[in-house]
């Protein structure tokens, strides 16, 4: 409600049909429908603020779905979605929802779903390191098992991916220098990108506690590997894994030590 | 029921100034080390609000080595849900709250955040006002309580609008009374409540139970009107309003267990606050 005023008005007016599905007896009902319309209006700009905060960790995405929509209000029409309301019913995540809702859009720029699930995972891995991971959250293996640690992803994008978001980036850091420029018709733009597709793909390891980026290129082995440990896995099949990815016996146990060492996986029993 | 050695041992601190992170980056913020070097009569602890995602800045480890009093202020903990409570979240609030040395925990008792603890989440809004929700939150004192093993201090958060039809007296009282807890009382947040219920500043004062008030707040606020709505913001300006003045002095006489006093006033100049903290001391003396 304190986002979405046409929610907020629905559950004001007709409690019983827009808070249907919540957990809410009559008397909470009654209680929320008698609060004032006017009270969800004195903070103005919430919208943007939480608009400000989510585009922070989805720059790139953002600059791309502007450019091809062209309109703010495309961004602002989230907090009116299904996966903002989804995660607001559901104690989920904000950040994920807005991701969903970008994904959702079904955009023809075709560097987006990549440089999208970049962002998305850098910001989940910032997540894991605030608040215990779900993913780790399952009843683990009898015996020895491995796990990637809280704060680390991996991923494999097109082998372009970090050229277009240095570009883009370096577009916004031009319009943050002078941010009344974005009013002008010769303001910076985005220039044309390289065609996805071209590039061999890169596989990437994301760790934001490293500071920076957050983005490692550790070679396909080790991105592989770790891709596979979401949860807690039996080290024997991590080895197995290892091992499929072209490593011998000796040299897939070497790197689970190492990546234990790094603090990249979690271990238990072994 | 009688009151728990928590509290009954908790020290006298006398009247304290809040801060929270970063705040000597605002334009204008006071050093509350500087200020308790100049006036060491009038400053005597520091409440430090803070969460675990940004931990403790350098003002406020300044402070600490010092070796002077403070109490923690969370920012980031849902009381109003149990399920807030996550491990995690306990083991840095507990190295915090070492690293202070802090006589007691205490924090804006509802909610920090929509949903799970994230960083666009960040909110701050009153528990929903229902004998059920008071029930968690108790029972999430509870647990927060042994967990951290120290004494919690809830606190009435400010709102513009409250959901629920008890009044907010009423729903702490059963949230320290079930949770054996102490209770925080912002004369300000208070006077914002009852004045958005048009209620007068000490209406349901009887009944509450007044032995378990170790700390009082109070600030100044500015009175806004949307869209016809008159509200009051809690700015923390230099100077309080009549009511929330009537709400500390009725909440002086009454609080006996009463351990500390916040001027919450850390962003203005320290001529315009130096009045009210003479008034505050004289009110309620450290040593007492």
């Amino acid at each position: 409600m304190l986002w979405d005023e046409r929610f907020a008005r629905q559950a004001l007016e007709a409690p019983e049909r827009a808070l249907a599905g919540l957990d809410l007896d009559d008397d909470e009902r009654a209680a929320i429908a008698s609060l004032d319309l006017r009270a969800f209006r004195v903070d103005p700009l919430r919208r943007r603020r939480t608009l400000q905060a989510l585009c922070a960790e989805l720059p790139v995405s953002v600059a791309l779905t502007l450019g091809e929509l062209g309109r703010v209000a495309s961004l602002d029409a989230f907090f009116q979605s299904a996966s903002f309301h989804q995660a607001m019913m559901a104690r989920g995540s904000m950040f994920s929802a807005f991701t969903a809702y970008l994904r959702s859009l079904h955009l023809r720029c075709p560097q987006l779903p990549d440089v999208l699930r970049v962002e998305e995972t850098v910001g989940v891995c910032r997540r894991e390191l605030e608040r215990p991971a779900a993913r780790l959250n399952t009843p683990p293996p009898r015996g020895a098992w491995v796990a990637r640690a809280p704060g680390v992803g991996a991923l494999s994008v097109d082998g372009e991916t970090l050229a277009w978001m240095n570009t883009v980036q370096q577009t916004l850091f031009e319009l943050s220098l002078i941010p009344a420029m974005a009013l002008a018709k010769d303001a910076p733009r985005v220039p044309p990108l390289s065609a996805p597709g071209v590039a061999p793909p890169r596989p990437l390891v994301v760790r934001p506690e490293v500071g920076g980026s957050g983005l490692l290129e550790l070679g396909r082995v080790v991105s592989e590997v770790l891709a596979r440990l979401d949860g807690p896995t039996p080290v024997t099949r991590a080895l197995g894994d290892a091992r499929a990815s072209g490593l011998s016996p000796a040299r897939a146990e070497a790197l689970l030590s190492d990546l234990a060492e790094e603090g990249l996986i979690l271990t238990e029993g072994s | 029921m009688s009151l728990s050695p928590k509290l009954l041992g908790a020290p006298r601190l006398g009247v304290g100034i809040s801060c929270e992170f970063n705040g000597g980056t605002r334009a204008v913020n006071l050093d509350a080390v500087a200020l308790r070097e100049a006036w060491p009569e009038l400053i005597h602890f520091l409440e430090v609000g803070a969460d675990t995602r940004r931990g403790l800045d350098a003002h406020m480890r300044r402070w600490a080595a010092l070796g002077w009093p403070t109490t923690y202020h969370f920012l980031d903990l849902n009381v109003a849900e149990e399920e807030d409570l996550d491990p995690l979240w306990l083991q840095r609030t507990q190295a915090i709250v070492a690293e202070l040395g802090a006589a007691w925990v205490c924090g804006d008792a509802g909610y920090w955040h929509v949903g799970a603890r994230e960083p666009v989440h960040d909110v701050l809004l009153p528990p929903v006002l229902t004998r059920s929700s008071a029930a968690e939150m108790a029972r999430a004192v509870k647990t927060l309580s042994a967990a951290l093993d120290a004494l919690i201090v809830p606190e009435n958060p400010p709102a513009v609008a409250y959901v629920g039809p008890l009044h907010l007296l009423d729903y702490y009282a059963q949230v320290v009374s079930d949770g054996d807890c102490g209770f925080l009382l912002d004369c300000s947040h208070l006077a914002i409540f009852q004045a958005s219920r048009g209620l007068s500043p000490l209406t349901a004062f009887d009944g509450f139970p007044w032995e378990r008030v170790v700390e009082l707040h109070i600030a100044g606020g500015r009175p806004r009107v949307t869209e016809g709505l008159v509200w009051m913001e809690d700015t923390h300006d230099p100077e309080p309003t009549p009511e929330a003045w009537a709400v500390f002095e009725a909440a002086l006489t009454r609080a006996k267990n009463l351990k500390a006093v916040v001027y919450e006033c850390e962003h203005n100049p320290a001529e315009e606050v130096l009045d009210n903290f003479r008034r505050l001391n004289d009110a309620f003396p450290a040593r007492g």
